[in-house]
């Protein structure tokens, strides 16, 4: 090592710690404010408000929406760059197959971040590939090599086992999903709304219109009663939105029978 | 429960092994094992009796129940016909392969691992089922998006046409209808109900078994695909999947997700398999299931788009091969279920080109 490049990479390292006193603490702030600021998007998309929510639960969910589509997708982001940096040693197939996945992939993340289902599309495909193609790099690497990644790895689960126990109290709602079989309780339960349909059978008439709201549970479920898009019905059937200007006259299961006032 | 399991094995194991038999006869190289296009044809059965549904609609409505029932059975037939020599072979290649995961040779620490990987996998999977069968699948149906494609499987039913598709706003019931995806998920339940009218009942468990049903054909092709790796580890991958909530919804509620995934991902099967080799069964299987998956959903239409230009772009090949390769895709594809969004365009209101 020469004299001038001790010098240069003292002098770099001097540059970065003036930088990181001065400016870091405001960038990061900065950073900071701006994951946790809301992001500018209607209400109803779910767990989506804030930019930081925005981009790992919405554009990126795929890779980092744990809690909807498992714990190994975000493993996708580092064998990506692997097959990138190995592109040449690559069959044609396999490069189609990533071309192809990765466009569908920025496709669907870009369009439809707010809704999970449409990034469901590609969590099947991934996985496979991910398991597929993650056997293959290891028996690629030399012994020393996937010695290194699994320590890497290793350090990199104990440091997130470190911190989500630090988190732990904040997070323990999500984990409790899990821990206490939650999940399956929720799946389960039943949803259908037995009551409202006594209701309506008992305190309808049969000619009653009923203006459904984005709720074609009757539309199905109900032979004589008809439901419409178009006004002029006394009766309203809606979850989600509130209706000014009518009362609510029965509830069952998150679903609201209104009566439209006179 | 009994018509469930009528409807249930004969459009998704008989149709489909009829269809898969039809496939064999293009199978001349032997690149596929019949038991691989079988796990995929599991899949076909049920789409391509929707197909059937949605063209004789169109050209022939305003029937029976009895000639649309009679119509599909005899397009059956007719296939059956022309594959009936590959029954054989697909059978003795099923018991072959039962014969290999029950019939156990090799060391003894070999066989209790083999054993106990069968504990594992069907063990919780006969759990599940008794409690899908049991308490899930009764239940009556419920959630916004399957409502309306089950309100559109009525709608078709009723008036034997695809009137209700096209014709927008039904001033006889009000129902607004807004036209994004191809019919052929509302289809299953037409089907279902033609098959209930033979025997006067009322019933949608057909229909609602139809998530549960893909999302296993989902898990058995990363299963197929992943165990040429080893077993275990296609096993882990099958629990990762299952460990995001998403998927496991699926298995729980009835939804159309995994059955347009299915069709995704066996398209992306079928691009790598068209790039890798280009013969003639990988090209009319990637254009079949390529159509299936825009039939199930636009979604479809999107990632269509996508994996053919990099099929254009990545096959190797002179020009002239690479351009009739194309056009028998694109002609499949339009056949199978892409034509529906060009009548949409022209006969309805294109829904599907607006954003949601």
């Amino acid at each position: 090592m020469t004299k001038r490049s001790i010098i240069l990479a003292l002098l770099s390292v001097l540059l970065i710690g003036v930088f990181s006193a001065c400016f870091g603490g405001d960038l990061y702030n900065t950073f900071e404010n701006w994951l946790c600021a809301k992001a500018d998007r209607g209400n109803y998309l779910r767990e989506i408000g804030t930019n930081k929510d925005l981009w790992l639960n919405g554009y990126l969910g795929i890779f980092f929406r744990l809690k909807m589509f498992g714990i190994v997708n975000w493993t996708a982001i580092p064998l990506f760059f692997y097959f990138l940096v190995t592109i040449k040693k690559r069959k044609r197939w396999e490069i189609a197959l990533a071309l192809a996945l990765t466009l569908s992939c920025i496709f669907i993340c870009m369009q439809g971040y707010s809704n999970f289902r449409y990034q469901l599309t590609l969590s099947p495909a991934l996985i496979t590939i991910i398991f597929i193609f993650g056997c293959q790099v290891f028996r690629e690497l030399n012994r020393n090599t996937v010695i290194t990644v699994l320590s890497i790895c290793g350090c990199f689960l104990l440091i997130c086992s470190f911190l989500l126990l630090i988190k732990f109290h904040s997070l323990r709602n999500d984990y409790a999903h899990y821990v206490r079989g939650n999940v399956v309780e929720k799946l389960l339960r039943d949803r259908f709304p037995y009551n409202l349909f006594e209701y309506i059978d008992k305190n309808l008439a049969d000619d009653s219109v009923i203006l459904a709201r984005h709720e074609p549970i009757l539309y199905y479920h109900a032979s004589q009663k008809m439901l419409t898009h178009k006004g002029g019905s006394k009766y309203i059937l809606a979850r989600r939105d509130s209706i000014p200007g009518a009362v609510l006259v029965f509830e069952d299961k998150g679903y609201k029978l209104y009566k439209v006032k006179k | 429960m009994l018509l469930f399991f009528f409807k249930f094995f004969i459009t998704n194991i008989v149709f489909s092994v009829i269809l898969c038999s039809l496939l064999t006869r293009f199978n001349e190289n032997g690149r596929y094992s019949n038991s691989e296009l079988l796990l995929y044809s599991l899949g076909i059965g049920p789409a391509f009796t929707t197909f059937l549904l949605y063209y004789s609609f169109f050209i022939l409505p305003h029937r029976s129940n009895i000639f649309y029932l009679i119509l599909i059975a005899a397009v059956y037939f007719l296939i059956a016909v022309i594959g009936r020599k590959s029954f054989k072979h697909i059978f003795c290649d099923v018991k072959k392969n039962v014969k290999k995961v029950f019939i156990l040779k090799g060391p003894a620490s070999r066989k209790i691992q083999h054993i106990s990987l069968i504990i594992i996998i069907c063990l919780p999977l006969a759990v599940y089922l008794f409690i899908y069968l049991t308490k899930i699948l009764p239940k009556p149906l419920i959630g916004h998006d399957i409502l309306n494609y089950g309100i559109m499987g009525r709608m078709l039913f009723d008036e034997k046409s695809l009137a209700p598709i096209w014709i927008t706003n039904f001033a006889n019931t009000g129902f607004l209808y807004k036209s994004l995806h191809a019919p052929s998920f509302s289809l299953l339940l037409t089907w279902e109900a033609l098959i209930n009218s033979i025997f006067h009942v009322s019933s949608d468990l057909y229909f609602k078994s139809i998530g549960t049903y893909y999302g296993l054909l989902i898990v058995g092709v990363q299963f197929y695909w992943v165990s040429k790796q080893s077993k275990w580890l296609a096993f882990v991958a099958v629990l990762a999947l299952l460990s995001g909530v998403a998927i496991l919804k699926n298995f729980f509620s009835p939804h159309i997700d995994t059955y347009r995934i299915f069709f995704f991902i066996m398209s992306l099967i079928y691009l790598a398999y068209a790039v890798k080799e280009p013969d003639d069964l990988s090209i009319i299987l990637f254009g079949i299931f390529s159509g299936f998956a825009a039939f199930a959903h636009r979604i479809g239409i999107v990632t269509t788009a996508i994996n053919f230009s990099v099929f254009i772009v990545m096959t190797a090949g002179n020009f002239k091969l690479r351009v009739i390769n194309a056009f028998i895709f694109v002609i499949l594809f339009l056949v199978f279920g892409g034509d529906h969004y060009i009548f949409d365009l022209m006969l309805g209101q294109g829904g599907w080109l607006q954003a949601k």
